[in-house]
């Protein structure tokens, strides 16, 4: 599971046209330390410019307001319409959480986003609200967190139709609110972004006819959890989902994922470090590894160790399931680009001092490029029933001669013929059929134990 | 279907999705008389592996919205429900049917 994602406890989003201008979730158990992200909707007269909402739940939560977007909070220039964006911290208890409207109109909706891993302290990386008609919601965002994801939520006072999401980004709920319809939209990023820096967040349509206002923000990860980890520490999951990890961890700190998805790091390795998936799945690493780090897969995919990075010492890029291990950088020393099973192991860059392009499996072991060599003591090997390919580079000249295979077998083959041919043109000394030694008599040899002669007897 | 602006009458049929965590969902279609506004019966869609199986319609007194009366357990697939299924619950028309809170649960 990605950073951002909805945790499985997430409720359904909920929305009514109520006298008491509220609406409550049903009841959702969320893991304790999650952050819940509350969008609140409400409709709002022509004109309102004191509407207010509240966020409440069953559990007396403290909850904490990060933005509103109305022309109460920012003036005529903004559509009618309001929505805000809460946040708190679950206590892993059953609860249902309310939106209230104040001098708004009946209509409200409320989607609550369950999120693991998120910081406690600070939920909202950065945020920005805005205003528009007759166009798309876009809002550019600089987040200052690394895996920071972001979110926009939205509304349109004109009914023009559902909003459909931006470039890299999904629908989370897009539907109309209460009677009058007012829509409201919630969308996120696609993927954890990766490093910090700008992103927009949008919607694609409608294009006209729409009174828009919006919320954009992004959320972030947790210290010491997705990001920056500390001695020891390890971004692990061990169940059907991926271990991220968003930046450097420190000496001895893995990402690992024990079960169907990948484990990718984004950041450096430094020593003794593992970007590893025992599962299914790809172990992906984009950047460097350092001393005795390993890219490993052990299950039916690649382990990959790509864009321009180095195994520099003691390094692997293995894999012993079925598919391929995968190096296109430089193995420096004593590195090993690995496939245990049925697929090729790739190396396309050098082999310098000791190290080995090595199949085990059913296919090829290459060493590929014009630049490819194998220096002292290299080895490119293939033990399965295809090839093992060097293509460019050199091979270091063997010191003795190769013999053996079907020409040594022949020369073998000869030699006991030709033995055997001079043994049956000698004349004799011994019984062929007892050992008997032979006396000669009357031109013969004969053997006085059993008979046998060289010839007739010349009596 | 052409897009409404604020203050028109909002034509049949009216649709609410509620997605889950994996954006799996429950898709409530009702449809409506739209001269007299009288609701003439409703599907409901489970998507494979939504979470959801149940819809909650209204809002107790006390408790939570798992608790209301009116209720649908929602199998996968496409569920019927005749117009008779809101009227005996005293939702006649659209109108009246907004004015209570939807949403879906476990």
């Amino acid at each position: 599971m990605a950073f951002g994602d909805a945790d499985a406890s997430t409720p359904a989003p909920v929305k009514a046209s109520v006298a008491g201008k509220s609406v409550t979730t049903a009841s959702f158990t969320p893991p304790a330390g999650a952050v819940l992200y509350a969008h609140a909707f409400h409709d709002t007269a022509g004109g309102n410019l004191t509407s207010t909402s509240q966020i409440t739940d069953s559990l007396g939560l403290t909850w904490t307001l990060h933005e509103v977007a109305s022309k109460a909070d920012d003036g005529t220039g903004y559509n009618d319409g309001h929505q805000a964006l809460w946040t708190a911290t679950a206590t892993g208890v059953a609860m249902t959480v309310t939106t209230t409207g104040t001098n708004t109109n009946n209509p409200a909706g409320l989607y609550v986003r369950v999120v693991v891993g998120a910081d406690t302290t600070t939920p909202v990386d950065t945020h920005q609200d805005g205003t528009s008609d007759n166009a798309i919601v876009s809002q550019g965002l600089t987040t200052v967190t690394d895996g920071a994801r972001g979110v926009v939520m939205a509304t349109d006072w004109n009914l023009a139709a559902n909003m459909t999401a931006g470039a890299n980004q999904t629908a989370v709920w897009a539907d109309g609110i209460g009677a009058p319809d007012m829509r409201v939209y919630v969308g996120i990023q696609n993927a954890v972004p990766s490093p910090a820096g700008s992103v927009t967040m949008s919607t694609a349509t409608p294009t006209t006819g729409n009174q828009n206002n919006w919320i954009a923000y992004a959320m972030r990860p947790a210290a010491g959890g997705a990001t920056n980890l500390s001695p020891g520490n390890a971004a692990v999951s061990a169940a059907g989902n991926a271990a991220t990890l968003s930046a450097s961890p420190a000496a001895g700190n893995a990402a690992a994922a024990v079960a169907a998805n990948a484990a990718t790091l984004r950041g450096s390795l430094a020593a003794t470090h593992g970007a590893v998936s025992a599962a299914a799945n790809p172990a992906a690493l984009t950047s460097s590894l350092g001393a005795s780090s390993g890219a490993v897969a052990v299950g039916a995919f690649d382990a990959s160790v790509t864009s321009g990075s180095t195994l520099t010492t003691g390094g692997a890029a293995v894999s012993i399931g079925a598919s391929s291990g995968t190096l296109t950088s430089s193995l420096t020393a004593s590195g090993a680009a690995v496939g245990v099973g049925a697929s090729s192991a790739a190396l396309t860059s050098s082999i310098s001092s000791t190290f080995a392009a090595v199949s085990v499996g059913a296919f090829d072991a290459t060493v590929t490029g014009g630049a490819t060599a194998l220096n002292v003591g290299g080895a490119i090997i293939s033990v399965g029933a295809f090839d093992a390919t060097l293509t460019g580079g050199t091979v270091p000249a063997p010191e003795t001669p190769v013999t053996g295979g079907w020409q040594g077998l022949l020369d073998i083959l000869n030699d006991i013929r030709d033995t055997h041919a001079e043994q049956v043109a000698a004349t004799p000394t011994a019984c062929p059929r007892c050992g008997e030694p032979l006396y000669s008599t009357h031109g013969a040899l004969r053997c006085r134990f059993d008979g046998w002669t060289t010839g007739p007897v010349t009596l | 279907m052409a897009a409404e602006a604020r203050g028109d009458v909002e034509l049949s049929p009216w649709v609410s999705p509620f997605p889950d965590y994996q954006g799996n969902k429950i898709t409530v279609t009702v449809n409506y008389n739209n001269a007299t506004r009288a609701i003439t019966g409703a599907t409901v869609v489970r998507d494979a592996g939504c979470v959801f199986s149940k819809l909650l319609i209204g809002l107790p007194e006390v408790g939570a919205p798992d608790d209301t009366d009116f209720k649908f357990n929602v199998p996968f697939g496409t569920t019927n429900v005749p117009a008779s299924a809101f009227t005996s619950r005293g939702f006649s028309t659209i109108e009246q049917l907004r004015t209570v809170q939807m949403t879906a649960g476990r």
